[in-house]
């Protein structure tokens, strides 16, 4: 069994990083989260412009997002920033938190103002950057490892190395009986039939087909005009068009190999932690990636490998996330944002597996503490995917 | 000489790695040996060559696996994308047919 050093947590669960998070409970407490995070270097904040006027899936959809952020592994321990007349209760989140085991504070806006909420965050947050710092990592099995899979501003290259790249170390991993989670629902459509054929359970299956039918479906109604109406079941964005990409099978095809060989165990809603059983998750999010990334990191995801075609510089909050591109250009151009060159696949220098393994030694290194370029450039990006309409 | 990668031997269609000007020659690296072809059209760099006649009506074949149906006659050497190849998930639209 191959080990790792990792954060152990008190549910069994490992995280690669030891955050100190500040969590409003809605976009009007944002502001002062994020005044208290920046005045205490060592915590992170997860700032976010929902929490209010929603309703039905959309507000728990919200709710169940913030809750599992801030049980990720990653996270040692919370300060919850209310306001005080918010839908999402925040007294609701930092109790589910402390009966997590994990340390939690709660502070309201309403209570004191902006001011003083900052002054009184500041000092919690600064005790609790304290005590983590003294928690230390461990040896633990490297099955308790989950990587998240994304893919942002895809061009020819994404489809020919990056993605089977990830898809090498999706396999890797899955050697160790580690956990993968795979999303992006509108980029699996095209392609469904062949993650079908990997799930043995009937009902997954008929709950994958239905959150791919609610996707299209729901993307439909909101189409407003020919153009959107084209442009729907053919998500490819003038982007990708001016990058070779022609259909949406075709780029369906090339971004779910980032998921490798993995068995399919398991159908998530977004957001929601997944189980516990070693496998491939497939989780419906936008193709949206910063939304993509946020849910699956709230799902368990302590790293997340992220393939770039023309480049961006992506992060999240609480997770590293390591940038990869096959494009030689990309690397050079955008070498302050990326983390990981595989355009010697194109190049016939590298095959996939060397070049996969090579990507997998990496994943070891960040998750044991290297930083990546997201990371040190405090790239801290969190939005929760919104869907439904706003009172 | 210019240079292109055939993903999987049933491929209709090879992705340029540079751009290519008409009438250059591209070698298309496949995975049971070497082809050369004639660039027919400018294509950009990164986009698609077709690497044999392809039919109206006919599947385009990328990764062993259907990605579209032409929407005109394309012959090998010509480039590969909207202008003649339509999703298979789409409606019809005009001047486009479905399989």
């Amino acid at each position: 069994m191959k080990t790792m050093m990792g954060y152990l947590r008190s549910d069994g669960s490992v995280g690669v990083r030891n955050h100190v998070l500040v969590l409003p409970s809605v976009l009007c407490s944002s502001n002062v989260a994020r005044k208290i995070s920046a005045a205490v270097p060592g915590s992170v904040v997860a700032s976010h412009n929902q929490g209010c006027a929603q309703l039905g899936d959309d507000f728990r959809q919200t709710r169940r997002t913030l809750i599992n952020t801030a049980l990720n592994p990653n996270v040692a321990a919370v300060l919850v920033v209310g306001l005080g007349c918010e839908r999402v209760s925040p007294h609701e989140l930092r109790d589910v938190i402390l009966d997590s085991g994990k340390p939690a504070e709660l502070i309201m806006v309403q209570d004191y103002g902006t001011v003083e909420a900052v002054e009184r965050g500041t000092s919690i947050v600064r005790k609790m950057v304290e005590e983590a710092s003294k928690i230390e990592r461990e040896e633990v099995p490297l099955s308790r490892l989950v990587l998240g899979m994304e893919c942002g501003g895809s061009d020819f290259s994404s489809g020919l190395s990056a993605n089977p790249v990830v898809g090498q170390a999706a396999d890797i991993l899955w050697k160790e009986e580690g956990r993968v989670i795979l999303s992006e629902t509108t980029e699996l459509v095209g392609a469904e039939h062949l993650l079908f054929e990997r799930m043995k359970d009937e009902e997954m299956k008929r709950r994958f087909a239905r959150m791919l039918e609610r996707m299209i479906n729901e993307s439909m109604k909101n189409s407003r005009d020919v153009v959107d109406k084209e442009s729907v079941p053919n998500n490819i964005s003038p982007g990708n068009v001016r990058g070779g990409l022609t259909t949406l099978e075709e780029k369906s095809l090339g971004a779910m190999i980032k998921g490798g060989k993995v068995p399919v165990v398991g159908v998530n809603e977004y957001g929601e932690a997944i189980a516990s059983r070693p496998g491939l998750y497939l989780m419906d999010t936008p193709g949206y990636d910063v939304e993509s990334v946020t849910g699956m990191v709230a799902g368990g995801a302590t790293v997340v490998l992220f393939t770039t075609g023309q480049g961006t510089p992506t992060g999240n909050a609480i997770a590293p996330v390591i940038k990869i591109t096959g494009n030689h250009e990309t690397a050079r151009k955008m070498r302050e944002n990326i983390d990981f060159d595989c355009s010697s696949v194109i190049s016939g220098e590298e095959t996939l597996e060397e070049s996969g393994r090579r990507l997998f030694d990496l994943v070891l290194r960040v998750a044991e503490g290297e930083q990546t370029k997201s990371e040190f450039l405090g790239q801290d990006d969190f939005s929760i995917w919104n869907v439904g309409i706003k009172l | 000489m210019k240079h292109a990668i055939l993903l999987s031997l049933n491929d209709n269609v090879a992705t340029v790695l540079e751009k290519v000007d008409i009438g250059e020659v591209i070698e298309v690296k496949g995975v049971s040996g070497l082809q050369m072809l004639v660039a027919k059209e400018e294509i950009p760099f990164g986009h698609k060559v077709a690497v044999k006649n392809i039919k109206r009506n006919e599947r385009i074949i990328k990764y062993n696996n259907k990605i579209g149906i032409a929407t005109s006659d394309i012959s090998t050497g010509q480039h590969v994308h909207v202008q003649n190849v339509v999703s298979e998930r789409t409606e019809i639209k005009e001047g486009g047919v479905r399989a």
